[in-house]
């Protein structure tokens, strides 16, 4: 027997988009090994579009997947491991990603009193299907993509009281977003947490989608049955060995954290020793002692 | 579309060293065909004139289109379609490329069917690529949603 490598599995000519997709799992991570590997396929898929810097961790790894609020969604196949992956970063007192170009957009959005979500990192493994594939003319990327939207939508609505979702991005990408009818919210930038590539921002009200559940197809997809938190009850919660091994030992985000970012951090785990999970650097001195 | 040669997982233990070896493509089509008519004008650049028409398309996808015409013409020769999507008051004008042409199926009246390779869909308005992709996706979630929905 001369096994298949699992992509081409994934990607046979003759493989329906039912069989493409039947193996595929949509959910959030479980365990910090997978929360990795989608950190590492975040990374890997936005070098390739230089969207991101290399770093030595080789995974796409920032302050706010400390929180305990942030949320990591995963397409995982049965025999190929994870083949897309995104975040949902739930607004907080340290903010949103995109607030390093859209602040102001975003804080009339928090002055009218809605909660915040931003849904960012969304990377899919492009060895599935070759270069320069447009999402909107593939079915099996499209539906991966919206799959893993789904997912995401659903913990949104079971899990958080979250208002508005928003999202920057590369203006390349806008015809998905028009297509999902995100709004609006900010005009082009440079974005240097995109390594200084452009983006755009949108916006969508929660329950503005509702309403049209009925009339996009799309929205037919998000709103299929009413999503249970029970579906998200093994969502991961990393424990203080892995905060210390992502956020000091693979990365120094705990120690280029401003001390107010680390205080609410240390607030997010009141269980948890910081003391132990900073030792040997110098932020443990912006610790909350009670 | 780029092909890889890989094994087929089918072990012939009396000719071992020939292996079978088969296409197992990733499928790296860039966009999947739609079979659906829309209505669609056609002007084919010949040497000796030109080829225009009425008529209905075979099947679309975002980057060519497959309609019958009534004569055999060359391939690579540019072409300029007029396509009438039902979501868009406006028709939407693309330019291609002629890729084949062979002799029509029974199914249609015209003697023969055209390929064309659209060249660069975004090289008109924004706003007319924008609502061709639109079309597009949802045709392809209106045909293959009902049979993906999540089993919960």
């Amino acid at each position: 027997m001369y096994p298949a490598s699992p992509l081409t599995l994934l990607g046979r000519l003759q493989d329906s988009v039912p069989q493409f997709l039947r193996p595929v799992e949509f959910r959030v991570v479980h365990e910090t090994e997978e929360f990795k590997a989608a950190l590492r396929l975040a990374y890997d898929e936005y070098l390739k579009r230089g969207y991101t810097k290399p770093n030595p961790a080789q995974m796409k790894l920032s302050i706010y997947q400390a929180l305990p609020s942030t949320t990591t969604f995963i397409a995982t196949h049965r025999r190929a491991g994870i083949i897309g992956t995104m975040s949902l970063i739930v607004d907080s007192p340290l903010g949103l990603p995109m607030d390093e170009a859209y602040k102001s957009e975003l804080d009339r959005l928090r002055g009218e009193g809605s909660r915040l979500a931003e849904a960012t990192m969304l990377a899919l493994n492009t060895d599935l299907f070759g270069g320069g594939v447009f999402t909107m003319f593939h079915a099996k990327k499209l539906l991966l993509t919206l799959r893993l939207f789904k997912v995401m939508f659903d913990y949104l609505r079971a899990c958080t009281d979250v208002q508005e979702l928003v999202a920057c991005f590369n203006p390349k990408h806008q015809i998905l977003y028009d297509f999902l009818q995100l709004k609006p919210l900010g005009g082009l930038k440079s974005y240097t947490s995109a390594n200084g590539n452009p983006a755009v921002a949108r916006h969508l009200n929660v329950a503005e989608t509702q309403r049209q559940a009925t009339t996009h197809v799309a929205y037919r997809l998000f709103y299929g049955k009413t999503p249970s938190p029970k579906m998200f009850s093994r969502k991961l919660v990393l424990s203080p060995e892995h905060l210390r091994e992502l956020f000091v030992e693979t990365l120094p985000l705990f120690a280029s954290a401003s001390p107010t970012e680390l205080r609410h951090i240390q607030r997010c785990y009141p269980t948890y020793a910081f003391h132990h999970i900073l030792r040997g650097t110098p932020a443990s001195s912006s610790l909350y002692l009670p | 579309m780029r092909s890889r040669v890989g094994f087929n997982g089918r072990h012939n233990r009396s000719n071992a060293r020939h292996r079978e070896i088969v296409d197992l493509s990733i499928d790296e089509r860039l966009a999947e065909r739609l079979t659906i008519e829309i209505p669609l004008t056609y002007v084919i650049a010949l040497s000796n004139g030109q080829l225009q028409g009425r008529t209905m398309t075979i099947n679309l996808s975002g980057t060519g289109v497959q309609f019958p015409i009534p004569w055999m013409v060359p391939k690579s020769i540019p072409c300029h379609l007029t396509l009438a999507l039902p979501t868009r008051t406006e028709p939407l004008m693309l330019t291609g490329l002629v890729v084949w042409c062979r002799p029509g199926s029974n199914r249609n009246r015209e003697a023969f069917e055209v390929g064309i390779s659209l060249e660069d869909p975004s090289s008109g308005s924004e706003e007319a690529f924008a609502q061709y992709c639109h079309f597009v996706a949802t045709q392809l979630l209106q045909r293959y949603l009902p049979c993906t929905q999540p089993r919960h």
